[in-house]
Order: C-alpha cells, then structure tokens, then sequence
C-alpha cells in the first residue's frame, strides 16, 4: 500500500494521521537512535581500552590519600609505593599522557566528589603549558569514561564547545588508523582483565603498566624521542595565549584544594642534562613563574630541573641541585624527552618521597 | 565559533528552539540577539566595525532617501576607506618598502570577521535606496540584523535587502518541510567540507607549500586538486548557511550554480560566487558603462577605432576594472590582483574578438548547438580557470608562474600526488575524494538538466532521507580528514 492510500485508509476508518511535525520528531528519533547505535558499535570496534579507563575507576571508588596527577613524565618517574614507603599514606598514580591542565583540574575534581585525597601532586611538564589540548584521545577518552555527574558535564562543555564536533559525536574518528586492531579490541573488553579493571590488559614487552598507576619503563628501552627547544613565552604570541589558558585551569585547580583542604605540591620531575642544557632559558624561565605562583598561592613547588623551588620556611629540602640524589643522566631515560627508565624512576621517587615525607 | 564546532551546533539549534518559542511578531529580534551574540563571541572589540558599518548605511540610507546631497559618496567613503586601511595598509607598506631606503614597520592591525561581505551587503543597501530600488528601513534594530545576519556574516551570500527582507522578518511559522530542507542541506554542505575540501586540502597543503616544492611537477595534481577544494570549501559553507537560514524560513540568495559547467569565463563569473558577481555587476560595471568618461571614451572609441572594437572596447575596459576590483576584493596580494586581471582580461578579449569567432566557427563547420562543442567549451573553460588558480592559490606571483612553467615542463600528463609511503592511506584519500566528487557531479548534472534536486528529495519516503543523513553523519568520522580542524577559506576575508 502506497503512502498516500495508507494516509486516505486511515482517514476513512477514523484513525487521525500524525501531522507533519509528529512525523518530522519521529523521523528525527529515529535517526538519532540509529547513529547512537552505529557510533557506540564504532566507539566499541575502534577504540582500544586505555589505562585511564582504570585510573578513572580507581579514583571514582577507592581515591588515596595522596594523588598524583600529571603528564607521561610523571607516569614513568612516580613509583607511588615507593612515595608511600616514606610517607605512610596510600597513593596513586593518575598521571596520564596528553594531560593538560583541564584534565588534571576535572580529574582532581572528579575524585573529590568521591572523597577527598590529602594531599594532590601535580606532576608540571612546562612545555605543556604552551598548548591548549585541543582535544586529543586522551581528553576525549578521561570524558567518556568518567561516571555521570555535573563535573562531567562540565567538563565536556568545557572541552568540547570550541572543538571539532565530531570529537564530542563522533570520538572513534581519531582511531580510524587501528583498523587492523578491531578483533585486538573486541577480544580485550570482553576479558576478565577488562572487567574488572586491571592494568594486566595493557601488557609491553618494554613497559609494565602498575596497578598503581606507575608505568615502569624497562631499563633497555628506548623510545628514540628527541628534545626540542621551546620558545619563550614572551616571544611567541600564540604560546603566550596557550600559557594564560593553562595558567587559569591551574589556578582552578588551586582554588579546588583551598576549598577542599588538600594539600598542594607541584613537582618538576627531572629530566636528561642534555636536554636541559639546550633548552635552559625556557626551563628557567617557566619554573621560575611557577615558583611565583607558588609564592603567591601558598603552594609547595619542588623543582628538579632548575632548583626554583617554593617550600615552607625551614623546611630542609634538597631539591634541583646535583646533590640531590635525583637522577640527571642520559642513561637513566629512554628517550631525550625525559621519559626515565624504571631504576631511575624508583631512585627518584625515593628522593622525592623523602621530599615528601618532610613537608609539613 | 567556527562552524565545525559543537558549540556552534548547539548555538543554531538554541537559536531555532528560542526562534519557535516566542510570538511570530518578536522572531526576527530572536535572530538579532542570537547575530549579536554570535559576533561578540568572536571577540567583543570586533562588534564595532560591524556596528559602525551598520549605522553608517542605516542613517546614510535615510538621508539618501530625502535626497540629502554628498550623503551616500560621504558614507561609501568612510566604509571602503574603513576597508581599505584595515585591509590594505600593510600591502601598501609592504611595497613601498620595496624601494631601496624606504623602511615603514608593518601595522598591527585587526581584520574584523566577514567585514568584506557584510559590508557589501550594507553598501549594496545603500546604493539601492539611492537608486530608488528598495525602500529605506526606519527601524535600525531591523537594519541591523539585516547587516549582522549570522548564518551568512562569516562567507557571504551577500544579500539584497529587497529580496532578504520578505523572509527575514516574516517570523516564518513551523514548517516541517524548512526543517528537512535545513537538515539536507546542512548535512550535504558539512559532506562537501569535511570529507571532500579537507582531504583535497592535505594534499593541496604540500604541492604548494613554498619551502617544498618550487621545482615540483605535481602542479596539474594540486590546481585540480585545488579547483575541487576551493569549491567544495566555499559551497559547502554556502549549503550550511543556506541551510541554516532555512531553519527559520529565511531564504537567502544562491552563490553558485554548478560553476564546473560554465561555457566561458563570463558564463563561470554567472556561476561562481554568484553574488559577488552581481555585487560587481549592478554597483560597480553599470555605474561605470554609463558614466560620461566612459561614455565619451565610447565616442572616441567609435570615431577612431574599428567598428567592434569601437564598440567592445569600453564594455571589455570595464569589464577589466571590474576584475581588478574582484581581485583586489580576494585579497591584498599581486598575486590575488593578477588572478582577478586575469579573468578580466580573457572577458575582454573574448568581447573583442567576438566577430573573429564566430568566423572561425563558421569557416571550421562547427554547430555551436552541438554537444561536442557545448563540452568543448566546458573543457576550454575548466582548463582556463584551473591556469587562474595558480594564482589564486599560490602564496606569491613568483611561485604561480614557477609551479605552472614546471607543471608543463615534463611530460604532459604528470599527475605525481606527495606519497608518505602509507598505500591504504593515500588510497581510502583519493577514493574519498573521488567518491565525493562523482557524488557531487551527479547531483549538479541533475540540477544543470534542470531537475529539482531537493523536492524530489523531500516527496521521496522518510526512510530515503534518514539514511542518507545517517550517510552524511557517518562519513564525517569515517571518511573526514582528521588531521585538520580546519576552518572555511572563504571565512578570512
């Protein structure tokens, strides 16, 4: 039967036909359902299960007394059970890479509604502050998986308003290159490992992702990423705006520990001498803003790279100098970046965690 | 907020959910507050120049309309002169620096977002109440959203007061049908943009990137490639504001009609950008033509010259000027005046050796009716218009004429594309782009056989048209180019 006999049969026997915009809301639904559907099935074929899909959940359920947020660098040099050796407290590694200081606001935002850590360390990556994000998989991957919430709202206003909407509609878009893992994808989320959020699904023959959030880099593994020499932010007008931004999601960060009585520390983890000393006016420079805001927000900044640190008075820190115990040379990283191997990252995160243990 | 954005998304369909909320009397302040806003939200200090523009026009209009005298010259003065300092300037400088001694530091200065289209469109008003053509609007708030309408501010149409105001303030009431009409078309412009513009633009990104490829033969690969970029760029965008105003049942002037058919240059010029075209043509070639220079230029023309050339030669001077004028209008580059020159002198020629022509035609026994002459001079066209994206496209005059002498300086067909290694990648490209333009071509060839496109569309069942949106939708993520959040090329004049 033709459309326009269906509609003149019904009109007969009595049956009232849908006006237009019924039609138009049904037609709209309909095609709503069906591309809700066409991308989870994509979402669930191409994106490959994260280790902050497990941060994320740790945080949301069992948040510790000490939290550190931060970038790959912090992942790599933080053991936290060697943090925990000195400090007596539980802790957790949520650092992940590509996390821009939105990610560590809403994260730390995020686990403070789940109940409040102690203290959060920050682990700062200066040359992230000269870009804003814009949207990469890890941002869009921290907003998928956190639980329904307002903070998760916002966050996605936040991130998503000014960006690509197909980062907000379509978030598969980006692995489009991963095509041969889809069976890879479907055999992880349907494991044991996947369900019960254990970081043993992310095996490496060169790396083991922690339970405790550290990535231990293996000792022979090298990542073969080169340093870069950054720009002042003075002298670069598009840097200069993507620092502000940063800038002004640290503070909020700052002003959510005020709030929430959490202790602040920003920590600088250290990275190779020969990547310090090509890029040195840029490193000073930028610790030695953070050390200002540091002074002038209350904070601790404990700075292994150039020694710009802000602690309270009389507090005994040995902290950016050679003395200090942390490692500075090339052997100690796998690549110039200044990811640190596994036996330089536990012997730092024992310095650091002595550091630690002797702030207020 | 660029298009592509979610925000802006969310943005238009708040607008059309507040639109339809409120009384049909108060819709038209909807698309004010929500113009307003959307140019505040590209940076507050920028919603003066729109309102000086706006003003300007709206009490020059008046003032045309008592026959004040010096009016209209006074604001068109103070409007292009606004343009001319904020767009010009540093090209000014830039050459003056040229001479030896001379060294001006460049200025700062801000370009406003979519002064060159707005401000045609409020120049346009005025010169036509001037003319007598429309009637002067009294209402400024009415006027202003005539200027700062925001679904064209960024790349045009230009709009004609006359035409724009049946709609513009008519509070449409719902129609369903706007709503698929404004879902079809929007879906099909964010199609063209995304999988189409953005993947030709990769590679059109490194052909012509200037540290590259100087002696680079992939020139035919990148014009042609550049020709399908430009076009579904600045179409795409044209379908989404289309599209857009649709949702309010607001219609806006068409800017294209499958230009890639035109059979001559002026034909491509009644084709492409449409409405700069016809800007160009009622305020600048007609004023002109009949002006008493040209007039009397004409005389002496007649007089002295023979007779087609005494009759050509004015129309192809103006024509000339005109082309200037576009060119100028694309930007403040040589290369921009050259590309537009360009145009203006093929027209030219074309008026003054129309006779000639036509006894080539005749002595060569070719039926202009014919079709293989009709796709001759599509060919000829297409061919013509490529050579004028050289310099459309290219960052300098130097780099045009480099990339098109080593386009032709091997064999003839060489049509290497830049390969990174990636087989499947450069593959699903070029099948993407392709694809999209057979798309593409197909529904223009509909439409140039005069097939109404979107009513067969709309009559076709429900069921048709979810899934082609569902198409649409689906090929941004999977077809799109994900390496560019780029923005429209039309939206930085």
């Amino acid at each position: 039967m033709r459309t326009s006999e269906f509609s003149e049969a019904a009109s007969r026997s009595g049956g009232k036909q849908l006006s237009g915009g019924k039609r138009l809301l049904i037609a709209a639904l309909i095609l709503l359902l069906l591309f809700a559907c066409a991308t989870r099935l994509l979402s669930f074929l191409l994106v490959p299960p994260q280790y902050t899909r497990v941060k994320v959940h740790v945080l949301e359920n069992d948040p510790p007394e000490d939290l550190i947020l931060g970038t790959s660098h912090g992942i790599a040099a933080i053991d936290p059970d060697r943090l925990a050796a000195s400090t007596g407290r539980t802790t957790y590694n949520a650092a992940a890479g590509g996390e821009y200081p939105i990610d560590i606001y809403y994260l730390a935002k995020d686990t403070v509604s789940s109940g409040a850590p102690r203290r959060l360390i920050v682990e700062y990556d200066p040359t992230y502050w000269l870009y804003t994000g814009g949207m990469n998989n890890t941002e869009l991957y921290l907003i998928r998986v956190m639980r329904p919430s307002l903070t998760k709202a916002e966050y996605f206003l936040s991130s998503c308003l000014a960006s690509d909407f197909r980062n907000a509609l379509e978030p598969w878009y980006l692995n489009l290159s991963g095509l041969r893992s889809i069976p890879e994808n479907v055999r992880r989320k349907q494991s044991d490992a996947y369900r019960n959020y254990s970081m043993a699904l992310f095996e490496d023959p060169l790396q083991t992702v922690m339970e405790n959030g550290f990535i231990a880099i293996d000792d022979s593994a090298q990542n073969g990423r080169d340093s870069e020499t950054h720009v002042l932010i003075s002298e670069d007008g598009a840097a200069s705006k993507a620092y502000e931004t940063s800038r002004r999601w640290f503070l909020r960060t700052v002003d959510l520990c005020r709030k929430n009585g959490i202790g602040l520390v920003v920590v600088e983890t250290p990275i190779p001498s020969s990547t310090l000393a090509g890029d040195r006016a840029f490193f000073e420079d930028m610790n030695a803003r953070m050390r200002k805001m540091a002074e002038e927000n209350g904070f601790v900044f404990l700075d292994y790279v150039t020694g710009q640190n802000a602690v309270p008075d009389g507090t005994d820190i040995v902290c950016g100098t050679d003395g200090d115990g942390a490692p500075r040379d090339d052997g100690g990283f796998s690549d110039a970046e200044g990811h640190m191997r596994v036996s330089a990252a536990r012997r730092f995160s024992d310095v650091f965690g002595k550091a630690l243990s002797r702030l207020p | 907020m660029p298009h592509i954005s979610l925000g802006f998304l969310l943005f238009t369909a708040l607008s059309a959910a507040v639109f339809y909320a409120v009384p049909k009397r108060r819709r038209w302040i909807v698309l004010l507050v929500f113009s307003i806003a959307y140019y505040l939200a590209a940076g507050p200090a920028l919603i003066l120049f729109l309102l000086f523009v706006a003003a300007t026009t709206f009490f020059g209009a008046l003032l045309a309309e008592q026959k004040k005298k010096g009016a209209v010259p006074a604001v068109l003065v103070l409007n292009f002169g606004l343009l001319a300092i904020l767009k010009y300037t540093n090209f000014f400088i830039s050459n003056l620096n040229r001479i030896p001694g001379v060294s001006i530091a460049e200025m700062r200065l801000l370009l406003p977002l979519g002064i060159s289209f707005y401000m045609f469109q409020a120049t346009g008003y005025l010169l036509d109440v001037h003319w007598e053509r429309t009637r002067a609007e009294h209402g400024f708030f009415r006027y202003l959203l005539f200027v700062s309408f925001f679904p064209q501010i960024l790349q045009g149409p230009i709009g004609r007061f006359g035409r724009l105001s049946e709609t513009l303030y008519a509070g449409a009431d719902f129609d369903p049908d706007n709503l698929r009409r404004a879902a079809l078309r929007i879906a099909y412009g964010y199609f063209k943009k995304i999988v189409i513009a953005d993947n030709a633009a990769v590679w059109v990104n490194y052909i012509f990137d200037p540290s590259r490829n100087t002696g680079s033969r992939m020139g035919i690969a990148g014009v042609l490639l550049y020709g399908v970029q430009l076009y579904m760029d600045f179409s795409g965008g044209i379908d989404i504001a289309a599209g857009i105003a649709h949702l309010f049942g607001v219609r806006l002037d068409e800017n294209f009609r499958q230009p890639y058919f035109a059979t001559s240059i002026t034909d491509f010029w009644h084709r492409w950008h449409i409405t700069l075209g016809t800007w160009m043509k009622d305020y600048l070639f007609y004023p002109l033509s009949l002006s008493g220079r040209i007039g009397r230029f004409g005389k002496w023309c007649r007089k002295h010259l023979p007779k087609q050339a005494g009759r050509a030669l004015p129309i192809a001077l103006c024509n000339i000027i005109v082309f200037l004028a576009v060119g100028v209008w694309h930007g403040a580059a040589w290369h921009f005046i050259l590309y537009g020159l360009y145009s203006g002198v093929i027209i030219g020629i074309s008026g003054l050796l129309a006779p000639q022509y036509r006894k080539w035609k005749s002595a060569l026994h070719i039926d202009d009716k014919s079709r293989s002459w009709h796709l001759f001079q599509i060919f000829r066209t297409f061919v013509l218009i490529s050579i004028s994206w050289f310099l459309d496209r290219s960052d300098t005059v130097r780099q045009a004429l480099i990339l098109l002498k080593n386009s032709f300086a091997g064999p003839f067909f060489s049509l290497g594309l830049p390969f990174d290694g990636n087989v499947l990648k450069a593959a699903v490209r070029f099948g993407t782009v392709l694809f999209g333009c057979a798309l593409v071509f197909g529904v223009s060839l509909k439409k140039e056989q005069g097939v109404p496109v979107m009513e067969r569309l709309l009559a076709k069942p429900a069921a048709l048209r979810i899934a082609l949106l569902l198409f649409f939708l689906l090929s941004y993520g999977l077809f799109g180019d994900n390496t560019a959040f780029g923005g429209f090329m039309y939206a930085n004049f």
